[in-house]
């Protein structure tokens, strides 16, 4: 088996004391910025984007991975103990796991909540080894009318799924395709949308894209409308740190649950972990015999989101290494650290760099044994994170979001393209506009460009080759079919919102998903709602 | 019907990204396309985004106009209800321009503390000398882990030669 032998070399290159030094600062770090509110994995590895000019390609990668699945730990402990998520994978953590803390079940739901992050990680991140080597082996043979075909994809599904509707979420692919065209054209050589202005040849540099939109947005936002008042933590109790036997019980079988609806919705591009997790907390409520539980403290509605959301970012790793097809923010960064050493993930990634893939899930196997160790005896001690006054950590952002632009190009022409790219994020913000999308358009449109002109350069500008294949038509099916689900499933957020009692929820789906419909639209829905299921009786 | 102010905003925005798509396809004419071009010329992209741009914009306006608008989401820090506070957005944006102004002539030392200073009180921080301890502690040990152990470029302004 290609996996077992990758893995026995991956552990060897992992186990070096510098490795596991940069996997533990990797979880750290991203631990600490889970729990940290408005900060995420995506805009901290593009902060730290310039570490990747002097550290060697395997370190950078472990620390970036190793943020990654901390950042899904932190979330969690922030959504128990806050009711707000840290990231919005644990949004829906929030409604039961605040809950179980308000009735004393603190330790319980955290402990669930990182043992199911462990198990799900683990098993997700072992399936990733061993199956990566097949798609490789598919994906090796597919030609770039196929490559253009999963980024069309990747496209449709970010757009529809992330945002209050799919309207705004393509105008926000189509900016961010419209950024990405700025520059030299690659092909042609021609200067496009630059005015004139020499600085803008060479494009604008998607991490400052990333770090304008996510940093300052995000805090010029924060200083418009800052909350008036202190944040309030709920203090861990003494004395239960442990699960019941009952605990055990109800949570290894939505810990499975979560991990099997995780993973695949991670390694086909969904767009994010949204989607798995509200999956996972459906399919919780429905299979559980105590549904009244539900929105009142139900330990399954812990268990099985946040192993949905530790197996998403695993699987979400698979479309990154194995076909350089980032479905995240935070895998996009990723892509653009591999490229910042010249390397190109992809199907030839793993023969031409394996000890950097095999070293790198390995760490990640570590990693997650680290964050177990790491939280489930100190999240008390995170959560004392969230005393950090709020104008210091926000400026620590902003003065390192200004000094990752300024480190991209050594251009004080960056700091002011951050500055205006991140007032189009705070209208973003402000007006519901979803930021991934745009982040996506701005890393895959030029990809896409290319590969276009590669497939209607190898069929002499037939059109029809861009549909001929049996994988792009599969992925063209599957473009239809994100144009119709997502509106069922958003009908179905709603009803599961609105069941487990929606109105105590900060920001779960029903804020963040699912357009303010307008309220004779929405009583007609409910109406509508209300005769299906007496059909269904 | 009638607007909310929300809503005349959104509406505002999705009308601006609209006219971004009708400029993006309109420039696309000025692109030279080059006589040895290949099936997909310089202008096809410009074309696609512009038109998609205008496609989604267009769509989003006709969804406010029934009703669908959407409220700015909650967080921990953030208070949508709260009036837009322009004082603290100008010390921002004056923060980070200053930051940007200062920076090549007199160096990250002076730059990053009075910028990191101006976030401060952007954001609400109220002790003086808290705030100009941690302004001048953090820059400095940021200037010492990027460029003096990482070797990233700083500039070094008035310490030029002196550090």
């Amino acid at each position: 088996m290609e996996g077992i032998q990758g893995l026995i070399d991956g552990f060897a290159l992992a186990l070096t004391p510098i490795n596991l030094l940069w996997a533990f600062v990797g979880v750290v770090a991203g631990t600490f910025v889970g729990v940290l509110p408005g900060i995420g994995p995506a805009l901290t590895i593009a902060l730290l984007l310039p570490l990747t000019y002097t550290v060697a390609p395997e370190a950078a990668l472990i620390l970036f991975a190793g943020i990654y699945y901390g950042a899904m730990y932190g979330g969690s402990t922030t959504s128990i103990l806050l009711n707000t998520p840290g990231e919005s994978g644990s949004m829906m953590t929030a409604i039961d796991g605040n809950k179980m803390a308000r009735s004393g079940r603190a330790a319980s739901a955290l402990a669930t909540a990182a043992i199911g992050s462990f198990i799900a990680g683990t098993i997700a991140t072992v399936l990733l080894a061993f199956v990566a080597p097949y798609v490789v082996r598919v994906a090796i043979l597919l030609g770039p009318a196929d490559y253009l075909a999963l980024i069309v994809v990747a496209f449709m599904t970010v757009g529809a799924l992330l945002g209050a509707s799919a309207a705004r979420g393509f105008a926000a692919v189509a900016v961010g395709l419209v950024i990405g065209l700025i520059g030299f054209d690659s092909q042609s050589g021609v200067a496009r949308y630059t005015f004139g202005v020499p600085r803008l040849l060479d494009g604008i540099d998607s991490v400052v894209v990333i770090v304008a939109l996510f940093a300052m947005g995000e805090a010029i936002y924060l200083a418009a409308r800052m909350r008036k008042g202190k944040l309030q933590v709920m203090d861990l109790p003494k004395g239960q740190f442990w699960m019941t036997r009952d605990d055990w019980r109800r949570s290894w079988p939505a810990w499975l649950r979560g991990t099997a609806i995780g993973w695949p919705l991670g390694a086909v591009p969904v767009g994010g972990s949204e989607v798995p997790t509200f999956l996972s907390y459906a399919a919780e409520r429905r299979l559980s015999k105590r549904k009244d539980e539900f929105g009142k403290g139900a330990i399954e509605g812990v268990a099985g989101p946040e192993a949905a959301n530790n197996a998403n970012a695993a699987g979400a790793l698979m479309p990154l290494l194995a076909l350089g097809v980032p479905t995240s923010a935070t895998a996009g960064v990723i892509l653009i650290a591999f490229q910042q050493y010249g390397i190109q993930p992809g199907p030839r990634l793993l023969s031409t760099e394996p000890d950097l893939v095999w070293g790198l899930i390995a760490a990640l196997l570590i990693g997650n044994f680290m964050l177990l160790v790491l939280n489930l005896p100190l999240a008390g001690v995170w959560a004392k994170v969230l005393k950090i006054p709020t104008p210091y950590l926000y400026a620590s952002i902003v003065t390192f979001a200004l000094l990752g632009a300024y480190a991209v190009s050594g251009s004080i022409f960056d700091v002011f393209t951050l500055l205006v790219i991140g007032i189009l994020g705070y209208f973003m913000r402000q007006y519901g506009f979803p930021i991934a999308p745009l982040i996506i358009g701005v890393i895959l449109g030029p990809i896409a460009e290319q590969q276009l002109r590669r497939a209607l350069a190898i069929s002499d500008g037939d059109a029809s080759a861009l549909v001929a294949s049996p994988f792009s038509i599969v992925c063209y099916v599957l473009v239809i079919l994100v144009a119709i689900v997502p509106r069922f499933l958003k009908r179905w957020e709603r009803r599961t919102a609105e069941a487990v009692g929606a109105d105590d929820i900060d920001r779960g789906f029903a804020t963040a998903m699912i357009p303010a419909v307008h309220d004779d639209e929405r009583d007609q829905a409910d109406r509508d709602d209300r005769a299906d299921e007496r059909r269904e009786r | 019907m009638k607007l909310t102010a929300h809503s005349k905003g959104e509406l505002a925005f999705s009308g601006l990204l609209l006219a971004l798509g009708i400029f993006v396809v309109i420039e696309a004419a000025l692109i030279p396309i080059p006589l040895a071009s290949s099936n997909v010329g310089p202008r096809f992209m410009p074309h696609f985004a512009g038109g998609l741009l205008i496609l989604a914009a267009g769509w989003t306006i006709i969804e406010l106009f029934r009703g669908h608008s959407v409220a700015p989401e909650e967080s921990e820090l953030t208070d949508p209800t709260q009036r837009f506070n322009a004082v603290r957005v100008a010390i921002l944006l004056a923060s980070v321009i200053g930051f940007a102004v200062l920076l090549d002539p007199l160096g990250y030392l002076i730059a990053a503390p009075l910028a990191f200073f101006g976030l401060l009180l952007a954001f609400g921080a109220r002790r003086w000398w808290a705030m100009a301890l941690v302004s001048i502690v953090l820059p400095v040990l940021v200037y010492l882990f990027f460029a003096k152990t990482l070797g990233i470029y700083l500039p070094e302004g008035v310490f030029a030669g002196i550090l």
